[in-house]
């Protein structure tokens, strides 16, 4: 009807606003499904492990595709039987026990006594990289990059016969030696204490500071975050390192094992139905601190690795 | 020959829905609005940012082609955002944007023909200079005209070959032989020398003829070889229905000329890129990467690869601020010899009011997201509108003293009197008349009795439609009453109402009553009666020049970033969603008491009107000079003041004085004989002395 | 009497001498334990591992050594000597180029699609960083009882097995995809591979994920800005500003990736030992299907003890060569993507241009 157009007709009289174009974020939206059909599919098999760990060795063996949950329900069967070597009585099972606390503290020390070291004189070799000015410093620093070509395997097969030549092949102290001499921790910390503005130091230096001063008050307060995330990378690599520990005490008495050897030897010895749970439960075992450490860190780690990238 | 552009569309055309949709898409939705004169014509643009911070506040411009526009105010005060928004990087609030009769609201920022330079010069680092320049240029397509380009190389080669230039050819060969090793810039050079077209030395180069003497030989068959094809050619191009002129430029069946979007060629690009190399200096450096040029360097080939596109517009955003001070002279004046040079419309973005003063032909000061003023740099140096322009320009700033007006007596607090002229009384009482006659216009804007004495009529009328018995005269004659009272309203906001209330009434007093659309009537009548136009805050800003009104704003300002950060996120939301479909609400919240302060504002300028009041005095340090100096006319009585500090500058002497417990800064002579901590005489010229309105800021003068 | 000295020039040298020693004093101080750990567990064991590999070093008596002639090095390059170790060594080798050659670019690009994924900042991106990024964390030993539990064969309930009855082999470690003959050289491609392809692709690739992630955040806005403005499509500011934007990153994962694929061992150890073996090379070090060079090397150094007793300098001479070819190859890749010297050819150009006109 006519009048009812004209109804229509009169707007009011507000202030006139041009139309925004209002893009639909396609790409964001797009993305967003995406990633999370991916991390749910890459986090399932976490989910496995965790599961699988708590899986009775009967419902593994008769009802293997029930994993959440398991059919019968959650059992702490398969870490009684690492831990505590306490075997259901139809389980054909290897009748040694596995000493998993030593391997707990092997890879403690390894991971943590070696990155402690390892950072206290990285950073006194970054500072003085960055800080001190002396003759061939180029030439010196360059050789050292240049050594990161060489792989760690060249040097880890003379490295054991050094250990065994001076007699260390009994004791764990042999676990953190190639570390120490690693050139990559230290390449890091060197560049982020390269972004401390070097007035500061200089500006101590007139206050008659020496440089161990200089360092504990002014270098180290400042470039914390780099040695606190070479610390976990170091921490991190510690603890998940199989080569070496391998290579050494590898093919002898299991006292001397990291977790991760005897895990490793756990789980080639566990591909039987029965004995899957205990694997997975191994796998729990040596994951559960690397995990922790993670959550509680991840933003710092995260932060580090990007920042390395960059700064490279 | 290049860019030919289809005609653009004419704005005002009558088209159906499908055709409009069509020609828009034809024509990549350019629009011609004929009217407007301008070559860049920017109207009432806003710019509101989703968390409701308002960054440029109706800004209207209009800039004539070859014009150097400068945009300068401190940091914060909406320059950059801008020439964003000319550029296309920031989506325009509300207003429109008109570039070359364009409208280009909604146009991407390629399709706008404008060149950027950046603050950061964004140059791409891992490309050479050359590259970097030429990459523009790659990019695009251009339309071209169709040309036949078979018909074009063999003719051009017979022309050659029917010439007498072939011995120049054959030394033209031998030289590029020893230069270059290069084949591909073998013909290139020869090409470029001749002054012919690449495929000539190509031919020659394909059959090795390279002596004057072989090509003569064998002219004749190569014509007869060269006819032969173009005999071919002619007849491909007659079987698909083509036509060409002399210059081989390709026609359909009904004579129209085709086009194609095509990309340049190499020697094109190599041509243009050059050619700017050339203007710029920057032969040299044309194998460098960016990380191996200095600042300056890095600037120069910026401005490169803005010229070498010959597009109509230039913005440039703070290009000199990141180069160090004598280079920045330097390049000041290359930029102005640049522009003079190629000519282009150029808007430049700056902080620093010396390079506005030296570079613009046409100066916008800007300030919290308005503009303060627009005009030549002498005209906002001689004359400034208001106190943030007189303090803004000029180096070392304009002095600014408290002081009290009397008709046209200035008193200072130490009890130093001026005449002013004689007319400034007059000048003085204008401004104040018009200063209220603003806040009136403000006031009766808002003003709803009239409204509110409407409403409970029409409120009756609806009752009485909605009753079973319908007085159809009764709510006739109702209406009419409101129709009355609306007569009386504010002429600009009546227009509509009326045409509703007629509307209604037309529909009341029809033969087949229908009671819905009585209802729907009255609805549209008392959403008029109910609107409430407020106050904004861009009213105030406007009356109360937005420096000093925007005082008090800071603070909030600065609260409430604080407090924001702290926010749930569910807040943050709904704060963003308000702001969005409101965005002056939110504003308003910040002016508490809108009316109350307008009328505020009313008695103190009718106070100023009649009686004695507070003024700012602005002289310039240059306008001060020693009172022994100084023997002009009009000349004030002297000041005894006592040097602080001398600032000598080589060509002046820059005195900071005390004159009882006022500061003062004046530019003298350098070859005046003054020491620090003395008494001197210092005096200055009447005429130079600006007067400024506490309330509002600005000048008090004749002209608006 | 003692030797008079001018006071004046002596406090010089002196002063001089004493803020030399300060200076050299803490340097030597600060670098000295690390440049001692660096040259003891370094430099001296790799010149150590070259003299093992030249000599008939025996583990348990070191210091009674004899020039071998090569030996070990004969066995690995010369095919007659000993046949079988030749041919296990070297199938190793192969087993390893051919898998990083595979393995390389995935490893580059995948992250490279993840991290221009996150970087339109979809809700949540954090959590999806931090997701994407936490399987590189866990140990191989425990990411390989995953993979061993979802690849076990029926009778012992592994999950696919169960789960997908007809899809795959039966037995994920014994059995060969596809086995064809070129000459006499059997080739044998195991299908264990792909549980290893798996572990590698879900706990090798996060770091490469968050260092292109960063890198695709720091290429600097107004490139983009300017970009727009020249008048460049999606595609092509993709290809013109960002991927020269994250070089270095890109320079650095292909680094990382390429010495950490050369490396690949532990996924193969633990999930592999006691699988699929070639039969030809059962009792040679290394030999299986899916050996790789550092199983090789750890086979006789750490894994069996009648190895290491016997061939020891074997595993020595085969890292050496090892990191040779990893040098080589490290030394490729840094000289092709090397920062491109400035030339001048286009300035000669430009002369000649202008000099015409």
């Amino acid at each position: 009807m006519e009048s009812a157009q004209l109804v229509v007709n009169f707007a009011l009289p507000e202030k006139e606003k041009t139309r925004k174009k209002f893009k639909f974020p396609v790409f964001k939206t797009i993305s967003f499904i995406f990633l999370l059909i991916f991390c749910i599919l890459w986090i399932s098999p976490f989910f496995i492990m965790f599961f699988g760990s708590l899986r009775g060795h009967y419902d593994a063996q008769y009802f293997p595709s029930e994993l959440f949950p398991p059919h019968s329900g959650l059992t702490l069967e398969n870490f009684k039987m690492l831990l505590l070597g306490e075997y259901p009585d139809d389980i054909v099972h290897n009748t040694t026990t596995y000493p998993i606390w030593n391997w707990f503290i092997n890879s403690c020390f390894s991971a943590i006594g070696g990155t402690l070291l390892y950072l206290i004189i990285a950073s006194f070799t970054a500072y003085t990289f960055v800080f001190v000015d002396f003759k061939f410093r180029k030439y010196i620093f360059a050789f050292l990059i240049a050594t990161l070509v060489i792989p760690g395997t060249a040097t880890s097969v003379g490295n054991q016969s050094f250990v065994y030549s001076i007699g260390l092949n009994n004791s764990i102290l042999a676990l953190i030696i190639p570390g120490l001499g690693g050139v990559y921790g230290m390449y890091l910390i060197k560049t982020f204490f390269e972004s401390i503005p070097k007035d500061l130091v200089e500006s101590a230096k007139m206050d008659g500071c020496s440089n161990i001063s200089i360092f504990a008050k002014i270098v180290f307060p400042l470039g914390k975050t780099a040695i606190y995330v070479q610390g976990l990378f170091g921490f991190m690599g510690g603890w998940n390192d199989l080569v070496w520990p391998q290579m050494l005490f590898g093919a002898k008495d299991n006292h001397l094992w990291t977790l991760q050897v005897g895990m490793a030897y756990i789980i080639n010895n566990s591909k039987t139905a029965d004995l899957i749970g205990t694997a997975l439960a191994s796998g729990v075992i040596c994951f559960l601190p690397v995990l922790v450490v993670y959550l509680i860190a991840q933003n710092k780690i995260i932060e580090g690795m990007a920042t390395a990238g960059i700064k490279r | 020959m290049e860019n030919e552009n289809k005609e653009v569309l004419d704005g005002k055309m009558l088209v159906t829905k499908k055709e409009a949709k069509k020609l828009l898409k034809e024509h990549e939705y350019k629009i011609a609005n004929n009217d407007i004169d301008a070559f860049v014509s920017l109207q009432g643009i806003n710019k509101i940012y989703p968390n409701g911070v308002q960054a440029v506040y109706d800004f209207n411009l209009d800039i004539q082609k070859h014009d150097f526009i400068v945009l300068v105010g401190p940091s914060g005060c909406g320059k950059s955002t801008t020439l964003r928004m000319v550029a296309g990087l920031e989506d325009i609030s509300s207003g429109y944007l008109y570039i070359d009769k364009i409208l280009s609201n909604y146009l991407e920022p390629k399709n706008r023909d404008i060149s950027m330079v950046f603050q950061s010069y964004a140059l791409y680092p891992q490309m050479t200079v050359y590259d970097n320049i030429a990459f523009p240029l790659k990019v695009r397509k251009y339309t071209k005209r169709k040309v036949d380009y078979k018909l074009l190389n063999n003719n051009a080669v017979i022309d050659i070959l029917n010439s007498d230039r072939l011995k120049d050819l054959e030394e033209a060969f031998i030289e590029a032989k020893n230069k270059e090793k290069n084949k591909g810039t073998v013909y290139a050079y020869v090409a470029t020398k001749m002054k012919i077209l690449e495929a000539v030395p190509k031919f020659f180069l394909k059959k090795h003829l390279l002596k004057a003497e072989e090509i003569l030989n064998s002219k004749e068959a190569l014509i007869n070889e060269l006819n032969e094809s173009n005999k071919k050619e002619e007849e491909i191009l007659a079987n698909k229905n083509l036509k060409h002129n002399d210059k081989f430029e390709l026609f359909n069946e009904k004579d129209e000329p085709l086009f194609e979007k095509v990309k340049l060629t190499k020697e094109e690009i190599k041509n243009k890129v050059f050619h700017a190399a050339d203007i710029l200096d920057l032969g040299p450096y044309l194998d460098r990467r960016p990380k191996e040029l200095s600042g300056g360097q890095m600037q120069r080939v910026a401005l490169g690869r803005a010229i070498v596109r010959n597009a109509k517009l230039f913005l440039m955003d703070e290009p000199l601020s990141n180069l160090d001070a004598k280079l920045r002279v330097q390049m000041r004046s290359e930029i102005v010899r640049l522009h003079e040079r190629i000519g282009a419309t150029t808007i430049y973005v700056t902080h620093d009011q010396t390079e506005a003063m030296t570079m613009a032909t046409k100066i916008v000061v800007m300030s919290k997201g308005w503009v303060q003023q627009v005009g030549i740099p002498q005209d906002v140096y001689d004359h400034p509108k208001n106190l943030f322009v007189a303090t803004f320009i000029g180096s070392p700033a304009m002095n600014i003293i408290d002081a009290e007006l009397h008709k046209n007596v200035l008193r200072f607090k130490n009890g130093y009197e001026v005449k002013l002229a004689d007319d400034f009384d007059e000048i003085r009482t204008k401004f104040y008349e018009r200063k209220i006659h603003e806040c009136e216009r403000l006031l009766k804007g808002i003003d709803h009795t009239l409204e509110d004495e409407a409403l409970p009529i029409l409120n009756e009328v609806i009752e009485l439609n909605n009753s079973e018995n319908k007085d159809v005269q009764e709510m006739l004659n109702k209406l009419t009453k409101v129709k009355e009272i609306a007569l009386n309203i504010h002429k600009e906001k009546t227009e509509n109402m009326l045409k509703a209330i007629d509307q209604a009434i037309n529909i009341v007093s029809d033969t087949n009553y229908n009671k819905e659309n009585v209802t729907k009537a009255l609805e549209i009548v008392m959403k008029f009666l109910e609107f409430r136009e407020q106050i904004k805050a861009s009213d105030i800003a406007r009356l109360h020049s937005a420096q000093i009104y925007n005082k008090a704003n800071d603070k909030k300002e600065v609260l409430s970033y604080a407090k924001r950060k702290h926010e749930f996120f569910w807040n943050k939301m709904i704060n963003k969603y308000k702001a969005k479909h409101n965005p002056i609400k939110v504003m308003n919240e910040y002016v508490a008491g809108a009316e109350d302060y307008i009328k505020d504002l009313l008695n103190k300028f009718k106070e100023s009107l009649i009686n004695t009041h507070q003024v700012k005095v602005g002289i310039r340090p240059e306008n001060i000079h020693l009172d022994s100096e100084y023997n002009k006319p009009n000349k004030a009585l002297p000041l005894k003041v006592n040097v602080d500090v001398i600032e000598r500058m080589g060509s002046e002497i820059l005195l900071h004085c005390d004159w009882n417990d006022l500061d003062l800064v004046a530019k003298i002579e350098s070859s005046s004989n003054v020491n620090a901590h003395e008494t001197i005489y210092l005096t200055f010229n009447i005429e130079r002395l600006h007067i400024f309105d506490v309330l509002s800021g600005e000048t008090i003068s004749n002209k608006i | 009497m003692e030797k008079e000295v001018i006071l004046e020039e002596y406090s010089r040298k002196r002063s001089k001498a004493i803020s030399l020693f300060k200076k050299y004093g803490i340097v030597v101080l600060f670098l000295a334990p690390f440049m001692i750990c660096f040259i003891l567990f370094f430099l001296y064991p790799f010149f150590y591992g070259i003299w093992i590999s030249l000599t008939n070093f025996k583990l348990e008596a070191p210091g009674v050594e004899t020039w071998n002639d090569f030996r070990w090095y004969k066995f690995l390059f010369d095919k007659t000597s000993q046949p079988l170790l030749f041919e296990s060594f070297w199938r190793a080798v192969g087993h390893t180029i051919i898998f990083s050659i595979i393995m390389i670019p995935l490893a580059v690009l995948v992250p490279l699609f993840l991290a221009i994924l996150i970087n339109s900042k979809p809700v949540g991106y954090k959590v999806f960083r931090c997701l994407i990024y936490m399987p590189s964390i866990i140990p191989l030993t425990a990411a390989g009882s995953i993979f061993t539990l979802l690849f076990l064969p029926e009778q012992t309930s592994g999950l696919l097995a169960t789960l997908f009855p007809n899809f795959g082999p039966k037995e994920w470690f014994l059995e060969s995809m596809f086995t064809f003959n070129i000459g006499d050289f059997t080739v044998d491609v195991a299908w264990a591979w792909i549980p290893i392809f798996l572990m590698c692709f879900w706990g090798g690739w996060g770091s490469n994920f968050i260092i292109l992630s960063a890198g695709l955040q720091n290429v600097p806005k107004s490139l983009y800005e300017a970009a727009d403005i020249d008048g460049c499509s999606k595609l092509k500011k993709t290809l013109k500003v960002t991927i020269p934007g994250i070089k270095g990153q890109l320079v650095l994962c292909l680094f990382t990736t390429i010495i950490g694929y050369l490396g690949l061992y532990g996924q193969n150890y633990v999930l592999v030992t006691g699988g699929p073996i070639n039969p030809a090379l059962s009792s040679m070090p290394g030999g299986g299907k899916t050996s790789t060079i550092i199983y090789f090397i750890q086979d006789i150094v750490a894994n069996n003890t009648n190895f290491k007793a016997t061939l020891y300098g074997l595993g020595a001479a085969a890292s050496i060569v090892f990191a040779i070819i990893v040098g080589i190859i490290s030394g490729i890749q840094m000289y092709c993507t090397r920062d491109r010297k400035t030339g001048n050819k286009i300035s000669e150009e430009f002369k000649s241009w202008k000099a015409l006109n």
